[in-house]
């Protein structure tokens, strides 16, 4: 299993180098400051620069979107990455941004395509499942053949296969989408590799011209392609009969190479959360310790009970359950977020949200699922969510009023 | 203070949220390309008014269209981007930095400063005697609900000053409020952010500024140190100018009501929708003095929904005003002339002891 691992070693910058680029950033941040009252000259100029370069945005790295595709309740984009995109680890993802009717809308996905396939033209395909009120995806199916303006972060995640390892991986549903890209990379296999991909009636399977492919080509591969709307779900006397098959192989494998077998495989686990959650438990009961693993799709909007909240401050997250308003819920969980009229009107308290979705308490509106401002005096929180809070000072020494 | 039942100011809620969600419904593509229309005409207007700073080599007319330009750009930063943009107004772009928690303008107050006593003490408690500060800003008696003391005489050159310095004014504004450099603490106040907070921010802002327009832009152009220092000097008074004109106009003309604390205690939505309506006054123009105003001649609608983006304020007017006739709820609104002499009436007014009780309606 080789990988060019572009992405990693760039960021294993000399420490040295890295204080001094921050000092050298912090003053330049200085002067655009100063001459410009903007944190930088990119951002300041890129009304000018969009004159001509329309899909052009500060910070932002444009791809351009070559194609969308639909295959059953899936949507299959082609992307071109720009100069910028250094690369990617095949098992990894990245945040696509939209602009659409003037909002940029950002998601997390996994890269399906192959490395192979970047490296010869630069193209990702992104696999996404389409939502049946997803904003995104509906949009994306109502304009496709427009050129929408389209943005990629760099490649990030550790959920990439470990080299010269034997392994298990469960995949269901669109979580096969990080494991197409993982097996379609390989240029050799030394170990034996067990892929078990459950789908939902015929339509539902992805990439079915690659698997008898990669099949062919790998022979320590073993792929095994289930439709659970016909053969039902996997039981775990199945999982533990593929598990025991695998270690099997494995031996014989290391005899071969002359190599000692690598013992225990490891486990890839991919798929909805709750998939997750029950494969990952039937794991550690079969004693599996080495788990990776990503879960994927929109977690269960409440009904009015609480919902997992995780808040980032100052660094440290703290997670707690939050059930009707957020910024009371907040509060009550010992964090003082920034407010003021506490009734929708001025904006004090809004924060950052990076996941889930919040409805507006004056207007019912339901938030985007992605990435977004978000009041917290008049929101309550809908999915499990994730917020920033910016740094809030509580020092009230200097204020206690003088009463004399 | 102007009565309508709770039903009525329930029913009078109800339609104006009713009118923003039918408006936040139509906002979109038009609207970011519109704020990106005016960004660009301000980089523009900004940076040939600086370049024409140094035609003064050539004719000092050309120096004085600088002058001129640079003001305009300044206006536009301030008024139609920076004030509507700290708003929240294009927070729903998901925008990297053009929103209200990244944003930073072209002025001596620091954004996040102006968020406090602006979004929230001003439109929260819009003219409420005592708690809106920004009703005389601390330095002018406006109504008879202020004590008179004698610095009250001479108000007119005081208005007239604060008019010229009127960004540091706006920058101090919450450092006056919280008593951080002279006066007594004041019990009834409470605020999340520590004097020493304020003073960094208040120094930091103003010095970037001040090294900005007196120092860094007048040594780039080295020889022409202080032409180019008076321009900036000048842009920035005209800039002063305009934006406290336009801002009285909006809340200290004659016929604009002010409230008591008392009696908003606890209020209803539609109470504080009433309060928005009747503490506020328009004035019209054409479109092109709308946006130099940055649509705040639309003071009603803007404080009916100050996070709806700006350049929708036209639009609403009518609608806005149908809705007050229904519910007989006066609606302030004149040619600018007339609402900024009745501006200068109240002032000279209360500049006397003796003011008479029928300017302010409670």
């Amino acid at each position: 299993m080789v990988y060019m691992m572009r992405s990693v070693q760039s960021s294993k910058l000399n420490s040295n180098r890295q204080s001094l680029a921050g000092v050298f950033r912090r003053l330049w941040r200085l002067c655009c400051q100063i001459a410009l009252v903007q944190s930088g000259l990119r951002s300041y100029l890129e009304p000018v620069i969009r004159l001509f370069w329309p899909n052009y945005r500060a910070g932002l790295q444009s791809a351009t979107l070559l194609s969308v595709r639909q295959q059953q309740g899936y949507l299959q984009l082609l992307l071109k990455a720009g100069r910028a995109f250094a690369g990617f680890v095949p098992g990894q993802h990245l945040d696509l941004t939209v602009e659409l009717h003037g909002v940029l809308i950002t998601r997390t996905f996994s890269i399906s395509s192959s490395l192979q396939q970047f490296l010869q033209n630069r193209t990702l395909q992104l696999t996404i499942k389409v939502q049946p009120h997803g904003g995104l995806t509906q949009q994306l199916l109502a304009r496709a053949g427009e050129p929408l303006p389209c943005y990629i972060s760099q490649a990030r995640g550790d959920f990439v296969l470990e080299q010269n390892q034997s392994a298990l991986i469960l995949a269901a549903g669109s979580g096969i989408t990080p494991v197409h890209a993982m097996l379609s990379s390989l240029s050799r296999l030394t170990r034996p590799i067990t892929l078990i991909y459950s789908y939902r009636g015929g339509g539902n399977l992805l990439f079915a011209d690659s698997w008898p492919q990669l099949q062919k080509r790998f022979p320590l591969l073993n792929i095994i392609l289930r439709d659970t709307s016909t053969e039902g779900r996997l039981s775990g006397t199945e999982f533990s009969a593929a598990l025991s098959a695998l270690k099997d192989r494995d031996c014989s494998c290391a005899s071969v190479v002359q190599q000692p077998a690598t013992g225990e495989p490891v486990f890839y686990l991919c798929g909805p959360l709750a998939f997750s959650q029950y494969w990952q438990q039937q794991a550690k009961a079969l004693g599996i310790s080495k788990i990776r693993q990503e879960s994927f799709g929109l977690s269960q909007q409440s009904h009015g009970e609480a919902v997992p909240v995780s808040v980032t401050q100052h660094g440290r997250t703290l997670q707690f359950h939050s059930q009707g308003n957020l910024l009371k819920s907040l509060e009550q969980a010992g964090l003082a977020p920034r407010y003021g009229c506490r009734r929708g009107i001025c904006m004090q308290c809004l924060c950052t949200k990076t996941a889930g979705q919040v409805r507006n308490e004056l207007t019912g509106q339901i938030s985007d699922a992605g990435a977004g401002l978000v009041q917290l005096c008049i929101s309550t929180a809908l999915t499990k969510l994730e917020l920033q809070l910016d740094a809030v000072s509580t020092t009230a020494q200097d204020n206690t009023p003088c009463t004399n | 203070m102007h009565k309508l039942t709770s039903q009525q100011l329930d029913a009078l809620a109800a339609e104006l949220d009713a009118l923003a969600a039918q408006t936040r419904a139509k906002v979109g593509a038009q609207d970011a390309r519109y704020l990106e229309r005016v960004l660009l005409v301000q980089r523009l207007s900004v940076w040939t008014g600086r370049l024409l700073l140094l035609g003064i080599f050539w004719s000092p007319w050309l120096w004085l269209l600088g002058v001129l330009l640079l003001a305009l750009g300044k206006i536009l930063d301030n008024m139609e981007i920076g004030h509507n943009v700290l708003h929240g107004q294009y927070d729903w772009m998901q925008h990297p930095y053009l929103n209200s928690r990244q944003f930073e303008w072209d002025i001596a107050c620091d954004a996040k400063s102006w968020q406090r006593t602006h979004n929230f003490e001003h439109h929260t408690y819009t003219n409420i005697i005592g708690k809106d500060r920004d009703f005389g800003y601390g330095l002018l008696r406006l109504s008879n609900d202020f004590r008179w003391r004698l610095r009250n005489l001479w108000q007119f050159v005081t208005y007239l000053m604060l008019s010229t310095l009127f960004q540091w004014g706006v920058s101090y504004h919450e450092l006056a409020a919280q008593r951080v450099f002279f006066g007594r603490k004041k019990n009834d106040r409470h605020s999340q952010v520590s004097d020493k907070e304020l003073k960094k921010a208040f120094f930091g802002k103003g010095l970037r500024q001040l090294s900005k327009d007196y120092l860094l832009f007048p040594l780039l152009c080295f020889p022409l140190f202080f032409e180019v220092l008076l321009g900036n000097l000048l842009a920035n008074i005209l800039r002063n100018w305009w934006t406290a004109t336009v801002i009285f106009c909006g809340h200290f003309t004659k016929d604009v009501y002010v409230f008591q604390a008392k009696d908003c205690e606890n209020e209803s939505r539609g109470h504080w929708y009433l309060r928005q309506m009747l503490g506020s006054s328009n004035f019209t123009g054409p479109r092109w003095f709308h946006i130099l105003t940055g649509h705040l001649s639309c003071q009603i609608e803007h404080h009916l929904f100050p996070d709806l983006p700006a350049y929708r304020y036209p639009e609403l007017v009518p609608k806005v005003r149908a809705i007050a006739d229904r519910y007989q709820i006066p609606y302030n609104s004149g040619s600018f002339i007339r609402q900024y002499a009745t501006v200068l009436q109240r002032i000279l007014r209360y500049s006397l002891p003796v003011g008479t009780a029928a300017a302010t309606k409670n």
